[in-house]
C-alpha cells in the first residue's frame, strides 16, 4: 500500500464458505465496492462463490472434438501409410481394409480427444508453465484445506478502508 | 461443514501409516520380484519353458491378459458412468476404481509382451519408421490391441490424473521436506482458482463422455483377438458384448474387494458407507445377470447347431477335461451372487468381499477356458492336445496379483485413494442448500428464493456490484 | 502367373514316414528330443495322420500326409501383426523369420495346426549337426515356421532354368517330401498351368480340399477315395497315374466315392 492511488490488491483468507458470504455482505453494507479478481479453493466452491471472481467458460469441449478430429485424422493416416509403406497381401484381404483402419480410427479419435482435453485444462489453469509453478509468490501462502483466499482490486483508498475492514473484523489479511 | 469436514478430510488424505499396509507392500513387492524373476528366466531360457506346445499355443499369458484387462473396467468404466450420470455416491468410488484401472492396465499390458517368443523384438509391432520400409499391419487384432491398450492406458492415466491434482495440492500444501518437493511436482502447481476449477469440472466430463466408448471398444478388441479366428467357439459374434459384460463384471467385483480392503484397513467407513457398498452392489447382480445370460446364450447356441468342430470344444467344457473348471466357474459366478445378492443382508461388505473373490476366481476361469479347451480340439483331430502350464506360468500368473498390489499400495502412499475435493463437494451438497450439480442454468436469483437465511444469497448482487 | 501347388493322393501311403525325416533334413527343423515331443512339441513340417477304421482284424489304416496347405485365402497371413507371414506373388505362404516376434497367433489361427514353434533354440545332436542344408536359414527360439514347399528348390529350379535361358518345366522341382516318397504320394507343381501334372490331378473326382468348407482356398489338393480292393487309383476313370497321361478332360463325371463329410472338390 506504498502508493496510495494506484488500483491495490487485497487478499484474505477467510475459513469457510459461510464467512465469505458473510464478509462479501458486510463489505457491501458498508458500500466496499471492492472487485474480486481472484478466488482460490482447495475444494471447489459453491457456484454463486465461484462466479464472484472472473472466469473465462472452458473450451475443453471444443478442444475434446478437435482433438477427435485430429486423432482420427492421425489414425486414419496411421492405418493409411502403414499398408501403403508395405504393401504386400495377407490373406487375401485389400490392402488398405476399411473395417480394419475404422477400428484404428476410432480409437485414434478417442486418444485424440482426451489428449486435446487433458492439454486444454492443463493450459486454462496455467499449469504448464514449469518455470513459474516454482516462483509463484502465494505458493507459500495457499489457502489450508477448506479455506478460501479471496483477493479483491480497488483504487488505493477504498483497499485500505478493505484491508482495514479486514482487520478489523479478525481475518487474514494480505496485501500485494 | 468447515470443521469436522476439514479435519476428516485430513485424516483421509495424510494419515496413512500402518503396520499391515508395510507388510501388505513387504509381500506384494516379493510377488513382484517373483513376477519378474521368472520373465527373466524365461527370457533367459527360452519361451519353451512356459507349458504351451502344439496345438495349445496360447495359455495361462493370453487368459490372464484379458483377466486384466477384464478388471481394468472396474475404474474409469464405472466411475464415467457414474459421473456421467451424475450419480452421488460415486464420490468415494471414482478414485479407488480409476487406480485400479490404471494399473490392471499396466499389468495386463505386460502380458501380450511376455507371452512373444522374441519379447525383446516387441517395437516391431509399434507404427516407428524403419529401414526395413515394415509397419504393423493393421489388419492384425494384435495391432489393434496395441493401438486401443495404448489409447486406453493414456486415457486412464490422464482421467486419474486430472482430478488428481486438486488433492495433489491439498497434500503438497501440508507437507514439508522431500515430499512436499514431490507433491509440488505432481500438482503442477494447481492453486485452486476458480478459472482451474471450471476448466477441470468441464474437462472431467468430456473425458467421461470420451472414455465410455473408449473402454468398450478396448474389451470388444481383446474379445476379437478371439474372434476374428477359425477357432471353433472362437469365431462368435457375441464375444464383443461377452467380453465387455465379463470385464464390467470382474471389475466391479475388482472393485468391491478393493473397497471392502480400504474400508476394513484404512477405517474409510465414513465415506465407504453401507449405501454406497449396497447400491454397487446392485449394479454387481446386474451384471451377474447378464453375464449368465451371455454365457446360456454362448453355449446354447454351440449346443444347439452341433456342428462338430464346437461341439467337440462345447462338450470338452461341459463334461470333458475342462469340465472342473467350468462349473467352478458356474457356481462362483452365477450361482453364489444369485444365492447372495438379492437379499439386503447380502449386500453388505463382506459378503461382496467374499463373492467379489470368488467372481474374479471365476472369471480367470471363464477366459482359461475360453482359450484352452478351443485351442486343444482343433478341427482337425489328429491333432488334440493338452495344456498343463509350468511354474513359470504359475509364478507368473501370482506375480502378477502381486505386481497389481504392489502398484496399487504405493500409489496409496502417494495419493489420498478416496478424492477428497469430490467428497468434500458432495459434503456440501447435503449440507448446503445451494445446488451446485444443477449446472450454470440455475441463477443467483433462483437460489435466493431458496430457504436459506443466511448471507449467502445476495453474494452475487454484490459482486456484480463490485465489478 | 505362377501358383505352386501339390497335389497328395492320400490313397498310395503307406505311412512310411519317409517324407517327414526328408523334410526335416532338407529345412534344418529342430529335433527336440523324445521329452519335447512327449510335450507335444515335436516339429515336424509334414506330419503322417494315422486313421485306424474298423476293429481288428477287420480294421482298415489309412494315413493322410498333412502340410501347410498354402491356402490362396490364407487364415494365418492377416493376423500377424509383423507381416512374417504373408502370400508370395506365386501363390507361396511365405514366413520371414527374421521379422517373427512370436505371437502364435498364425498357429492358432491355422485350422490344419501345421505351424510349428521354436520353443527353444535349436541344437543338432552329433553327427545331424555336419548335414544342415545350407542353402535353409535355421531358426532361432521364438520363431513361428512352417512347411514352405522347400522355396529353396523353387528358387534353385528358378535360377537353373533362367542360366539356362528357359522357363521352368513342369518337373524341374520336387520338393524333398515329393523326392523322397517311394509310393509317388506328392505331386508339386504350377496349378495355373494346365497342362501341368498337377493340374491334371487336381480334376481327377477324386480331389478334394482338407476342409473345404472353411473356404481358405488351399494350394494342396488332396485324391482320395480310391477303392479299397488294394489296387489304389488304379480303378478309378480319368484318374491321373502316370505322369504320360495326358487326357484328363475325358474324365467321365463317375461319382466320386466322397471323402469325410465336409470336404468339398475343388
Amino acid at each position: 500500500m506504498s502508493d496510495a492511488t494506484g488500483p491495490q490488491r487485497v487478499r484474505v483468507v477467510l475459513p469457510d464458505e459461510e464467512s465469505l458470504r458473510g464478509a462479501i455482505e458486510l463489505l457491501e453494507r458498508a458500500s466496499l465496492r471492492a472487485r474480486v479478481v481472484e478466488v482460490r479453493s482447495s475444494v471447489p466452491l459453491s457456484e454463486d462463490l465461484a462466479e464472484l471472481a472472473p472466469t473465462r467458460r472452458s473450451r475443453a469441449p471444443s478442444w475434446g472434438i478437435a482433438g477427435g478430429i485430429a486423432g482420427g485424422v492421425a489414425g486414419w493416416l496411421l492405418a493409411l501409410f502403414t499398408a501403403k509403406a508395405y504393401p504386400i497381401v495377407t490373406g487375401h484381404m485389400p490392402i488398405v481394409a476399411a473395417p480394419t483402419s475404422g477400428i484404428v480410427i476410432y480409437e485414434g479419435i478417442a486418444l485424440g480427444a482426451v489428449l486435446a482435453t487433458t492439454f486444454c485444462v492443463l493450459r486454462e489453469g496455467g499449469l504448464l508453465r514449469r518455470r513459474r509453478r516454482e516462483t509463484q509468490p502465494h505458493d507459500e501462502e495457499r489457502p489450508p484445506t477448506g479455506a478460501i483466499a479471496v483477493t479483491f482490486e480497488a483504487d488505493g483508498v477504498l483497499a485500505s478502508r478493505v484491508a482495514a475492514f479486514f482487520a478489523e473484523g479478525g481475518w487474514r489479511k494480505d496485501t500485494t | 461443514m468447515a470443521g469436522s469436514g476439514d479435519r476428516a478430510r485430513e485424516r483421509l488424505a495424510l494419515n496413512r501409516f500402518r503396520p499391515w499396509l508395510v507388510v501388505a507392500t513387504l509381500a506384494s513387492g516379493a510377488l513382484t520380484l517373483l513376477f519378474f524373476y521368472a520373465w527373466g528366466y524365461q527370457l533367459w531360457n527360452g519361451i519353451g519353458v512356459v507349458g504351451m506346445n502344439r496345438p495349445v499355443s496360447w495359455g495361462i499369458y493370453e487368459s490372464t491378459f484379458v483377466f486384466w484387462i477384464g478388471i481394468s473396467h472396474a475404474g474409469t468404466l464405472i466411475s464415467a458412468i457414474l459421473r456421467v450420470t451424475g450419480a452421488e455416491w460415486r464420490r468415494p468410488v471414482t478414485r479407488c476404481a480409476e487406480a485400479i484401472t490404471v494399473f490392471a492396465l499396466c499389468v495386463g499390458g505386460l502380458f501380450p509382451i511376455l507371452h512373444l517368443g522374441r519379447a525383446w523384438k516387441v517395437y516391431y509391432v509399434m507404427p516407428l519408421p524403419n529401414s526395413r520400409g515394415l509397419w504393423p499391419n493393421y489388419r492384425s487384432p494384435l495391432a489393434w490391441d496395441s493401438v486401443a491398450i495404448s489409447a486406453y492406458l493414456i486415457g486412464s492415466i490422464l482421467y486419474l490424473g486430472l482430478p488428481l491434482l486438486p488433492d495433489l495440492a491439498i497434500l503438497r500444501d501440508r507437507a514439508s521436506g522431500w515430499r512436499k518437493r514431490f507433491w509440488t511436482l505432481t500438482a503442477l502447481g494447481w492453486s485452486g482458482t476458480a478459472q482451474q476449477w471450471r476448466s477441470l469440472e468441464a474437462g472431467i466430463k468430456v473425458m467421461a463422455i470420451v472414455i465410455i466408448p473408449l473402454a468398450v471398444s478396448v474389451h470388444t478388441i481383446v474379445s476379437w483377438d478371439f474372434a476374428m479366428t477359425l477357432v471353433p467357439m472362437w469365431n462368435s459374434t457375441i464375444f464383443g458384448p461377452y467380453f465387455v459384460v465379463g470385464a464390467i463384471y470382474s471389475g466391479i467385483a475388482a472393485l468391491l474387494v478393493a473397497m471392502a480392503l480400504l474400508r476394513f484397513g484404512l477405517k474409510l467407513g465414513d465415506w465407504l458407507t453401507d449405501s454406497v457398498f449396497s447400491k454397487l452392489a446392485l449394479l454387481f447382480l446386474v451384471m451377474t445377470m447378464a453375464w449368465g445370460y451371455f454365457t446360456f446364450s454362448e453355449h446354447l447356441t454351440a449346443w444347439y447347431a452341433n456342428e462338430v468342430a464346437e461341439a467337440r470344444v462345447l462338450w470338452t467344457r461341459l463334461t470333458g477335461a475342462a469340465a472342473p473348471p467350468f462349473w467352478t466357474m458356474v457356481v462362483l459366478n452365477f450361482v453364489v451372487p444369485m444365492l447372495v445378492l438379492p437379499f439386503r443382508r447380502g449386500r453388505r461388505p463382506v459378503p461382496l468381499c467374499l463373492v467379489g473373490i470368488g467372481v474374479l476366481i471365476g472369471m480367470w476361469l471363464e477366459r482359461i477356458l475360453i482359450v484352452v479347451p478351443s485351442l486343444a480340439t482343433p478341427r482337425l483331430a489328429y491333432t488334440v492336445g493338452s495344456y498343463t502350464p509350468s511354474w513359470v506360468e504359475l509364478s507368473i500368473l501370482a506375480g502378477s496379483a502381486g505386481l497389481f498390489l504392489f502398484l496399487y499400495l504405493v500409489f496409496m502412499q502417494a495419493a489420498p485413494i478416496l478424492s477428497v475435493w469430490e467428497i468434500a463437494e458432495g459434503e456440501r451438497h447435503e449440507a448446503g442448500p445451494s445446488p451446485v450439480g444443477a449446472g450454470g442454468a440455475s441463477s443467483a436469483g433462483a437460489r435466493t428464493a431458496g430457504a436459506r437465511r443466511d448471507a449467502g444469497h445476495d453474494v452475487g448482487a454484490a459482486a456484480t456490484g463490485g465489478a | 502367373m505362377t501358383r505352386w501347388g501339390m497335389v497328395v493322393d492320400v490313397d498310395r501311403c503307406t505311412g512310411c514316414d519317409a517324407c517327414v525325416v526328408a523334410c526335416q533334413e532338407e529345412n534344418n527343423v529342430q529335433i527336440v528330443g523324445e521329452s519335447e515331443a512327449a510335450n507335444g512339441r515335436a516339429m515336424h513340417w509334414l506330419r503322417i495322420e494315422r486313421y485306424v477304421e474298423g476293429e481288428f482284424p477287420d480294421a482298415r489304416v489309412t494315413f493322410r500326409p498333412v502340410l501347410c496347405q498354402h491356402c490362396g485365402e490364407a487364415p494365418c497371413e492377416p493376423v500377424c501383426p509383423v507381416y512374417a507371414t504373408y502370400h508370395t506373388p506365386d501363390g507361396l505362404n511365405a514366413m520371414v523369420y527374421a521379422r517373427c516376434v512370436g505371437t502364435r497367433y498364425c498357429a492358432n489361427n491355422c485350422p490344419y495346426t501345421v505351424r510349428t514353434f521354436n520353443w527353444f533354440d535349436p541344437e543338432w545332436p552329433a553327427p545331424l549337426d555336419r548335414q544342415l542344408n545350407p542353402d535353409v536359414s535355421p531358426r532361432v527360439s521364438g520363431v513361428m515356421e512352417k512347411c514352405t514347399f522347400c522355396v529353396q528348390r523353387i528358387q534353385g529350379a528358378e535360377r537353373a532354368a533362367d542360366a539356362a535361358g528357359r522357363e521352368v518345366a513342369d518337373g524341374d522341382i520336387r520338393p524333398a517330401c515329393a523326392a523322397a516318397c517311394p509310393a509317388q504320394v506328392f505331386t508339386f507343381g504350377d496349378l495355373e498351368d494346365p497342362e501341368s501334372r498337377v493340374s491334371r490331378l487336381a480334376k481327377s473326382p477324386r480331389a478334394h480340399h482338407l476342409l473345404g468348407d472353411l473356404g481358405t482356398q488351399p494350394g494342396v489338393i488332396y485324391l482320395e477315395g480310391a477303392d479299397w480292393g488294394g489296387n489304389a487309383g488304379d480303378g478309378e476313370a480319368g484318374d491321373e497315374t502316370e505322369p504320360a497321361t495326358t487326357e484328363p478332360s475325358t474324365t467321365e463325371p463317375a461319382a466320386p466315392a466322397t471323402a469325410a463329410a465336409g470336404e468339398t472338390s475343388p
